[in-house]
C-alpha cells in the first residue's frame, strides 16, 4: 500500500471517529404493529421476540447493515396506531415496517376501509419525519369464529395493496406468503392469530425477500368485484379485479381470465405493475361463477398465479337439497362430502352442517334420501 | 384454548357496556371452558352451554331473569342470532330463544336486545351478504315469537357497523350505527315511533371526509346523548352530540387526541358516565357529562391492557373504581373538574 493511500485512509478514520463521516452505511427499520409485530406465540426462550430480530439477521446474511427496531404492542387497532407512531419515531430512522390491522377485524366495529385509511395515516405521520414507508398485508386467521375463510382479512389486504401501489411505497405481502404460498399454514401457528417459531422465520423471510428485492410473491390481487363469496349478485353485474405485482412486474401476455373454467377474452389495460382487469358478462350471470386468474410475474424463475379468485352467486340462484359443493348439480361429487360424514351427530368433529339436509342435528339415512331424492338433477 | 373461549373473551368485554344504553345491574359474560359463564348481579353464576362455532357478546337483565346474546352457525354454516334465556331462580336452566324467521342474506350479525322495563321487547341486527353490505334489521318479540323483521336501513354502498340503541323517556328507541357511505364513515342514526315505524337513517353530523366511528348512545334529560370517535387531521378524538326533538347538536369535542371506543356506563342516578380508550399512554378515562352532553369532570388512569379488555366502572371513595371483569385488576381514578 503506498504512503498516500495510507495517509487518506488514517484521515478518513479520524474523520469517521469525530464523527465527520458516517460511521456506517446502517438502515434502521421500525417494525411497528401489534402482537403479532411483538411476537406473541413465538419461542418463549428467546430474547427477543417475533419477526423484527430474524428480519436483522436475515438482512445482515444478505449484506446490508441493518438494525431492526420491534416497536409491536399487542392488542393496538389501527386507530390507536395513529395516535403512537408519533411516540416511537427518532432521529436517524430510516425506514417503516408496518402491518396492522388484525385487532380491528377481531373487533368487529370499524370498515376495512377505515382501517385503511388509519394505515394510510400512520404511514403519512412517518413519512413526514422522513422515513421510506414498506406495507404490510396481515396474516390469516387461523379458524376464528369470526372471518373464518379470511374474506375480511382478504378484502382489507386488497386495501392495503391498493395503498402502498397508489402511494408508490413498498409491500411485504405475509398474507399471501401464509395464505396462498405455505401448503398448510396452519404448521406455522401458534394460536388462531399468532405465528409459532417457524412462522415467525417465514414471516421475517417475507420482509427480508422485498427488502433485498428478491421477488419470490407472484401478481396479487387488489379490489376484487363481485367479492369472493358475494351471494345475489344482479345478473349484469360487471366483473372488476386489480392485479398487481410489487416485484419484477407482471407478464402481461401471459395474463388469462378464466371464468367457470373456460378462458375468456377481455381487453387488459394497465401495465406490468397494475393491470385492470374488466369484464362484462355477454350473457347474465347465472348460478355459481368462479373466476380464476393464470399469470406469472417478470422474476426469474417465474412466480405463478393460478387459482380461483372469486367465487359469487348470481341473484335468483337456487340450490337444490343435496347440492352440498352448490355446483348447481346434485351428483356423485356431493354423495362423496356427504359419505365421510354419515352417522355423525352436532357437536361431534364429523359432524358438518351442510350434510345434514334435514337439519335434525344429525347425519343420517333421512339425509341420504334428501340427497337421493335430486340426485341427476340441475337447478341452474 | 377454544374458539368459543376466545371469542367470548374478546366480544364480551367489547360489548359488555352500552350496547342498548347504560343499565343498571348487567350480568356479567366470561369465557370458560365449556362455553361460557354468566355472573349475575346477585352474584349466582350460571354456565351457558354455548355451541361450537359460537359467541356471545352481550347479556342483558330481564326482570324475569337474564337474556345473553351473540351468533352461532346455523346447519349450512351461515352465521345465525343466538339468544340464550334464564332465570334467577338458581336452576340453572337456560333456554334457546329462536332467531327471527326471514333471513334474507347469509350473515347475521351484531344482535342488539332491545329491553323494556325489564322485558324483551325487540331485536335490531345487521344482515347481509358479507361485511360490505350489512342491512339493519328489527323484529319485535311478543313474549311468544318474533314479528316478521322489518329493514330498518337496507344495504348501503358499504359496511353498516357499530350497532347501539337507548330507549327515550318516552317509551321510543332511537338507534345508531356507523356506516360507510362510499367515501367514509359517517354516524347514523333512525328512530321508532310510538307506530312502531323506524325512521329513514340519517346522520347525526354533517357529511365530512374523515371517519366518524363507533357510536354509543344513552338517553338523558329529554332526549339522548350519542359519543362517537371521529379523526380530527392527525388523531381521533371522542365526540358528543345531544338529541331533542329529532335533531342532534353540533358535536362537541369530549376527549383528548388519541380517545376512543366510546360506552356510556352505568352512573348514580342524574349522572351520565363516559368511558373511552387512552391510545397514548395507553389508558381509560371516563368523563362526567352534564344533561346537555358538557364534560364536568373527568378522571383517568393508565393501563397497559388491550382496547378489547374493558373495564367496568364504578363509585368509589374520592373517585372511581374501574376492575377489570374476570380478573384481579382493579385502579382507582380520581376525579378532576374542568376548568
Amino acid at each position: 500500500m503506498s504512503a498516500r493511500r495510507l495517509a487518506v485512509l488514517a484521515v478518513l478514520a479520524v474523520l469517521g471517529v469525530l464523527g465527520v463521516l458516517p460511521a456506517h452505511a446502517q438502515t434502521t427499520y421500525v417494525a411497528f404493529g401489534d402482537s403479532i409485530t411483538w411476537g406473541v406465540g413465538d419461542d418463549p426462550n428467546r430474547a427477543e421476540k417475533g419477526y423484527p430480530p430474524r428480519l436483522e439477521a436475515l438482512l445482515q446474511q444478505r449484506g446490508q447493515t441493518a438494525d431492526v427496531r420491534n416497536e409491536g404492542l399487542p392488542g393496538e387497532t389501527t386507530a390507536e396506531g395513529v395516535s403512537r407512531i408519533d411516540k416511537v419515531l427518532i432521529a436517524g430512522d430510516d425506514v417503516l415496517l408496518l402491518m396492522e390491522g388484525t385487532n380491528d377485524i377481531g373487533n368487529q366495529n370499524v370498515s376495512n376501509e377505515t382501517m385503511a385509511f388509519n394505515v394510510d395515516k400512520i404511514a403519512d405521520k412517518a413519512r413526514a419525519q422522513g422515513l421510506t414507508v414498506t406495507h404490510a398485508t396481515i396474516l390469516p386467521r387461523l379458524n376464528t369464529n369470526f372471518d373464518a375463510r379470511n374474506l375480511v382479512t382478504g378484502s382489507f389486504n386488497g386495501l392495503v395493496r391498493d395503498l402502498a401501489w397508489s402511494k408508490e411505497r413498498r409491500l411485504a405481502d405475509p398474507f399471501e406468503v401464509f395464505y396462498r404460498l405455505t401448503a398448510n399454514f396452519g404448521l406455522l401457528y401458534y394460536d388462531k392469530l399468532h405465528p409459532n417459531t417457524a412462522g415467525y422465520d417465514v414471516l421475517a423471510r417475507a420482509f427480508a425477500d422485498v427488502l433485498t428485492s428478491a421477488d419470490t410473491v407472484p401478481p396479487v390481487t387488489g379490489r376484487v368485484e363481485p367479492a369472493n363469496d358475494d351471494q345475489n349478485v344482479p345478473a349484469d353485474t360487471p366483473l372488476r379485479i386489480d392485479l398487481y405485482d410489487f416485484g419484477a412486474g407482471i407478464d402481461v401476455t401471459a395474463t388469462r381470465l378464466v371464468i367457470n373454467d373456460v378462458v375468456v377474452e377481455t381487453p387488459l389495460t394497465g401495465n406490468s405493475r397494475k393491470l385492470d382487469i374488466r369484464y362484462d358478462p355477454p350473457q347474465p350471470w347465472k348460478g355459481v361463477v368462479r373466476v380464476t386468474i393464470r399469470s406469472r410475474d417478470l422474476a426469474n424463475p417465474a412466480n405463478i398465479l393460478d387459482r380461483e379468485i372469486t367465487q359469487f352467486v348470481a341473484a335468483g340462484t337456487t340450490f337444490l337439497r343435496g347440492d352440498i359443493d352448490r355446483d348447481g348439480r346434485v351428483d356423485g361429487a356431493d354423495l362423496l362430502i356427504f359419505a365421510p360424514h354419515f352417522g355423525a351427530k352436532r357437536g361431534e368433529s364429523r359432524y358438518i352442517g351442510v350434510a345434514d339436509l334435514n337439519q335434525d342435528d344429525t347425519v343420517d339415512g333421512a339425509d341420504l334420501a334428501v340427497l337421493a331424492a335430486s340426485f341427476g338433477k340441475t337447478s341452474f | 384454548m377454544r374458539t368459543t373461549r376466545l371469542a367470548i373473551a374478546v366480544s364480551a368485554l367489547l360489548c359488555l357496556a352500552g350496547r342498548a344504553g347504560a343499565e343498571a345491574s348487567r350480568p356479567l359474560l366470561l369465557p370458560a371452558e365449556d362455553g361460557a359463564r354468566l355472573i349475575l348481579a346477585s352474584g349466582e353464576r350460571i354456565a351457558l352451554p354455548v355451541p361450537h362455532g359460537a359467541a356471545l357478546d352481550t347479556a342483558l337483565p330481564l326482570d324475569t331473569g337474564w337474556l345473553a346474546a351473540g351468533i352461532r352457525p346455523d346447519a349450512e354454516g351461515r352465521s345465525e342470532i343466538l339468544l340464550l334465556t334464564g332465570d334467577s331462580t338458581g336452576d340453572g336452566a337456560v333456554t334457546e330463544l329462536p332467531p327471527p324467521a326471514g333471513r334474507t342474506a347469509a350473515i347475521r350479525q351484531q344482535p342488539l336486545p332491545l329491553v323494556e322495563n325489564g322485558r324483551l321487547a325487540g331485536l335490531l341486527w345487521l344482515e347481509g351478504t358479507d361485511r360490505r353490505s350489512f342491512g339493519v334489521r328489527f323484529a319485535e318479540w311478543s313474549g311468544a315469537g318474533w314479528s316478521a323483521p322489518r329493514t330498518v336501513a337496507a344495504p348501503g354502498p358499504g359496511s353498516q357497523l357499530a350497532l347501539t340503541a337507548t330507549r327515550l323517556a318516552d317509551g321510543t328507541w332511537l338507534a345508531a350505527w356507523s356506516a360507510f357511505d362510499g367515501t367514509d364513515d359517517e354516524i347514523v342514526w333512525s328512530r321508532r315511533g310510538k307506530d312502531g315505524s323506524w325512521s329513514p337513517a340519517r346522520r347525526a353530523a354533517a357529511g365530512n371526509a374523515v371517519p366518524d366511528i363507533t357510536p354509543a348512545l344513552t338517553a338523558s334529560r329529554g332526549g339522548a346523548l350519542l359519543a362517537w370517535s371521529r379523526f380530527d387531521g392527525s388523531e381521533y378524538r371522542v365526540m358528543v352530540s345531544r338529541y331533542r326533538d329529532g335533531a342532534w347538536t353540533r358535536p362537541e369535542t369530549a376527549g383528548g387526541p388519541g380517545t376512543l371506543y366510546p360506552t356510556f356506563e352505568p352512573a348514580p342516578r342524574g349522572k351520565v358516565w363516559l368511558l373511552y380508550r387512552a391510545a397514548e399512554p395507553r389508558g381509560w378515562a371516563v368523563a362526567e357529562l352534564d344533561a346537555n352532553g358538557h364534560t364536568v369532570r373527568q378522571a383517568a388512569v393508565p393501563s397497559a391492557a388491550p382496547a378489547a379488555e374493558r373495564p367496568a366502572v364504578r363509585a368509589g371513595t374520592g373517585g372511581l373504581i374501574l376492575e377489570w371483569p374476570g380478573r384481579p385488576e382493579r385502579q382507582t381514578a380520581r376525579w378532576e373538574k374542568l376548568p
